[in-house]
Formats: structure tokens, C-alpha cells, sequence
């Protein structure tokens, strides 16, 4: 697809948003429930959106670390990354209550699954390949191994077609002290010794036959991405770029390279980066951390080049992005202050910050719609 | 140790880098400026003052480190760069009284200048090179590695 036509869709897609009945939800009440990975302990912590209190504490057991998360269509469902656990544990999102946990390997952080729920992607940090779980037949049915450490995944796409696999590190070394830092040496998919080899790409997976089937070059490693709706463009941090790439994923390659606008001289003079990037669910904006400088910034996405819209101070370290399923709210994870930023996402004003329990470190954050019965 | 000594001996060639003391193995970059911070205002243990030190990366851009300069029980006064060794994140002196980076959790001892607790950090805390002049504390260099990481 060319740049035209591209954005023939992305303006297709806003109309279709814009339509009454589309993503209309009113038929099934529901409650928006923000989970929040408590990357320092074993928690995850249910806030409920509309009152911004905290509802309950979920323990996934001493030492396992929540990272990712993962929700099928129709939120019933909620899977949950226990980093240091290497396992995945299924919540009923009603009851909040673990249906099963499952372990798969080393260390697992970010996950995605297919809207239908039957296939989740796991980034496996030292097994250094992702591997797919079927949730059916509850066991791994592919690894898929990369270059660099697997750290992120996304779909794209309503279909699910296609899983965006986004390992990080940059160098050798990096890698290699990931694995000595757990004490053993540096491994393929099997378990055998390997030599490691830096990321530099984005992989793409094909959902149908669960194997690797594009590449799509970052230069350095990319960190945390994100996908718009209609699966067209996938929005990456990278390494050394304080800012994001936008890209094509039809062509499978970088349109834009974009940094964020540094205003005053401490901006401009002193080190950060990118880490927490995501598309607002009516698709118009895309919003992505500059880590040390305590800054959100916001894009128009509905037009290409991507606008500048906003920098937005978080009073804090921001490290993830969510947003309410109504799209009225974002909520960035200020890891080191243990608080979510609440920012208006038509204003981007800060409207709160929800302080966590004592000693909390929150980490990935992700709003499921859950629906009140059935 | 080789490959410190070799560093060290090709920055003194170069003119920008120094060696550390004897006792260290790392290589320094020269601030643009010394950090002077009064003692008086360090007169409190475990009252960290914060800093910002200017240097220039390897192409000669611009660039500046936190750091904070503190009053230690049995170990005087101390200053560390606050970027974690790690992602480059920025740390705090905890409530537990050690260098804690919020990204990912590593953790140093400022008693045992900066040195590695836990957490994914491959290292200690950048090294500063400091010393007492008059009634301040001066910061003049800094440590080679973290120069190379941000240039």
C-alpha cells in the first residue's frame, strides 16, 4: 500500500470509529478495570477506572515479577506475565481470581494474543525466542527464534493475522549479561549454547502457520511497540532515538523517524529515551515516553508526517502507556515514583495520580473492558 | 586491568582522559567545569545535594550526568553519578539508604562507593572523581565508560 492510500484507510477507519454503534458497548454493561504489573513484587493491582480506586491486590507468588499483559476479545480473560516465574497465568477478569497458571520457560515479559483468545505470544527473555502457546490445547505449538532478547510483542490488526515480534539489546554484551546475570550461558530455543546476535529488526509472525514470515529493519534494537487498529502502521521505540519510527507494515519498512522536540537546555543536554508507546483507542493520537526527562509526548496520527501535539510533564519516570477503553484517559506508569499519571487525552492535562501500595514499581498497564455478567 | 591501563595510558596521550587513582582501574573524562558544592550544605548525613556535571561526549557534543554529592556514616563525603549502569535511568538515594533505579530495580551501596547490590545493573555506580578544596566539595571528572554509553 502506498503513503495515499494509507491514509485513505487511517481516514476510512476514523469515519468507521466515528459512526454510532461502532465499538458501542452499551448493549453489555461493563466495567473498565486497569491492571497495573507490580514489576518489583509478585502483584498486580485492579484499579477501577471509573472511580480510580484501588480494587484488590492480586498475588502471583514470591519472587514472580508481572510484567506483560494480554487480553482477548470480549474481556473475560486476562493473561498475565510472571517474568521470573517464566510462566503465564490465566485470570478470570470477573472475579479476579487465577484459573490457571502455566510454566513455559526462563523468563517471560511482554505477551499478546489473537482477539480470539486461542493463541498467545510470549516473549521468552532467556530461552531468546518467542514462543506460542495455544490456550486450547494449554502448550507451547511453536518457538520462533530471533535475534536479539524477546522482550515485546503486538498484533495488528483486528484480524490478528499478524504478530509484531520486538526482541531488544543492541550489543553482545548486553545480551550475554542478561544470561549471566541468571547464572547460565547464553541459549537457543533448545537450550543449546549459542552465540548471540544484536537486534536490529522487528519479526513478523504469521498467526496461520505460527512462523516467521516478514522482517521489517529498525537499525538498532526496538523497545516497546505499538499497532493501530486497522493493523496499517506500527509505531517503535528503538534504541539511541528519543522519539519513535513509524512504519509501514504493508511495505514492512520505516516511513518516519521521528524525535521529539526538545524545548529547554537540560532537554537538549542531557540523556534519555524512549521506553512506552501506544496508540489512543479512537486511533487519532500516538503517545510515547521520554524516560528521563519526565515527559509524554503526544501525536497526531491521523496525518503523515505525524504532528506534534503535546509534551506533556508526568512528575515522574515515565515507562508505559494505557489508555481507558472509552479513550477519555491515559495512564503512564511514573515506575520510580509507584504512581499512574492520569492525563485527559483530549486536554492532555494531568487530572491525577493514583498513588499504589507502599514500595510499588508499576510496570506494564493495560484497561480491559470486563463485561458485569455472563 | 589490560585493557583499563591501555585506555588510560591512550586518554593521557589524548589529552582529555586521566587515570583514576591506584586503587581504581576506571579512566575519567574531565568535567567542562568543576561541581563545587559548599560542605556546609553536606554538613547531614544522608542529606544528598544533587548536581549536574558537564562534559562533552567523545564528538565534543554537549552532555551533562545527575549526580549527588552526600554525608556517609564512617565513609565522609561521597558523590555519585545517578544514572543507573543499567539503562541510563535515573537513581535516588532510597528510603533504605542505597542507590535504587525505579526502571528496573538495581540497587548500590553508597558505603561501599556505589557498588553493585542487586538487580539486572552489570556494574557499580559511574565513578566521579572528587575532592575536598577549601570548604568545598569539588567534582572535576568522570568516568570514561559512561561517556562512551552516551556518545
Amino acid at each position: 500500500m502506498n503513503r495515499t492510500s494509507a491514509l485513505a484507510w487511517i481516514s476510512f477507519s476514523l469515519l468507521a470509529v466515528s459512526l454510532p454503534g461502532y465499538g458501542d458497548t452499551a448493549a453489555t454493561p461493563t466495567t473498565q478495570k486497569l491492571y497495573v504489573a507490580g514489576t518489583s513484587s509478585d502483584e498486580v493491582y485492579v484499579i477501577d477506572v471509573a472511580t480510580q480506586k484501588l480494587l484488590k491486590t492480586l498475588h502471583l507468588g514470591k519472587g514472580s515479577f508481572p510484567h506483560g499483559f494480554a487480553a482477548p476479545d470480549g474481556g473475560r480473560i486476562l493473561w498475565i506475565a510472571a517474568e521470573d516465574h517464566g510462566s503465564i497465568v490465566k485470570l478470570d477478569t470477573q472475579k479476579d481470581e487465577v484459573l490457571a497458571t502455566y510454566k513455559l520457560g526462563r523468563e517471560v515479559h511482554e505477551l499478546e494474543i489473537t482477539a480470539d483468545g486461542r493463541l498467545l505470544y510470549a516473549p521468552m527473555f532467556n530461552d531468546h525466542c518467542y514462543f506460542v502457546f495455544d490456550t486450547e490445547k494449554a502448550q507451547v505449538i511453536a518457538k520462533l527464534p530471533v535475534n536479539g532478547t524477546p522482550h515485546n510483542v503486538v498484533r495488528a490488526g483486528g484480524d490478528s493475522r499478524y504478530m509484531y515480534l520486538s526482541p531488544m539489546h543492541s550489543t553482545v554484551e548486553t545480551m550475554k549479561r542478561s544470561s549471566e546475570r541468571k547464572g547460565h550461558a547464553y541459549l537457543d530455543c533448545d537450550g543449546k549454547p549459542k552465540d548471540p546476535v544484536p537486534g536490529d529488526r522487528i519479526y513478523v509472525a504469521d498467526t496461520t502457520t505460527n512462523t516467521i514470515v516478514g522482517e521489517i529493519i529498525t537499525g538498532t534494537a526496538p523497545r516497546p511497540i505499538a499497532a493501530s487498529h486497522d493493523g496499517s502502521r506500527l509505531y517503535a521505540d528503538i534504541d539511541n532515538l528519543l522519539g519513535f519510527l513509524v512504519i509501514d507494515t504493508r511495505e514492512r519498512k520505516v516511513l518516519e523517524r521521528v524525535k521529539f522536540p526538545l524545548e529547554t537546555e537540560a532537554q537538549k543536554t542531557s540523556y534519555s529515551r524512549s521506553h512506552g508507546i501506544w496508540v489512543t483507542p479512537d486511533q487519532k493520537q500516538v503517545w510515547a515516553t521520554s524516560v528521563n526527562h519526565d515527559l509524554v509526548y503526544a501525536y497526531d496520527r491521523t496525518v503523515e508526517p505525524v504532528r506534534f501535539l503535546a509534551a506533556i510533564p508526568v512528575g515522574g519516570a515515565p515507562y508505559w502507556i494505557t489508555f481507558s477503553t472509552d479513550n477519555k484517559y491515559g495512564y503512564i506508569s511514573n515506575g520510580p515514583q509507584g504512581e499512574l499519571a492520569v492525563i485527559d487525552t483530549s486536554t492532555h492535562k494531568v487530572l491525577s495520580h493514583i498513588k499504589l501500595p507502599d514500595g510499588a514499581h508499576p510496570k506494564t498497564t493495560l484497561v480491559v473492558d470486563v463485561p458485569n455478567e455472563g | 586491568v589490560v585493557m583499563g591501563i591501555v585506555a588510560g595510558a591512550a586518554g593521557v596521550v589524548a589529552g582529555r582522559f586521566v587515570m583514576a587513582s591506584s586503587d581504581e582501574e576506571a579512566c575519567f573524562v574531565d568535567l567542562d567545569n568543576p561541581v563545587e558544592i559548599p560542605l556546609e550544605s553536606l554538613r547531614q548525613e544522608w542529606q544528598p545535594v544533587s548536581f549536574l556535571a558537564r562534559f562533552a561526549k567523545r564528538g565534543g557534543e554537549p552532555t551533562t550526568a545527575p549526580g549527588i554529592a552526600v554525608r556517609l556514616p564512617g565513609a565522609g563525603i561521597q558523590a555519585f553519578c545517578t544514572y543507573c549502569p543499567h539503562e541510563l535511568c535515573v537513581m535516588n538515594l532510597s528510603q533504605k539508604r542505597q542507590l535504587f533505579c525505579g526502571c528496573h530495580l538495581s540497587a548500590f551501596d553508597p558505603l561501599a562507593r556505589g557498588a553493585w547490590i542487586s538487580g539486572p545493573a552489570p556494574r557499580g555506580t559511574f565513578r566521579l572523581r572528587f575532592s575536598i578544596v577549601s570548604s568545598n566539595l569539588v567534582i572535576t571528572a568522570i568516568e570514561s565508560e559512561l561517556v562512551e554509553r552516551l556518545s
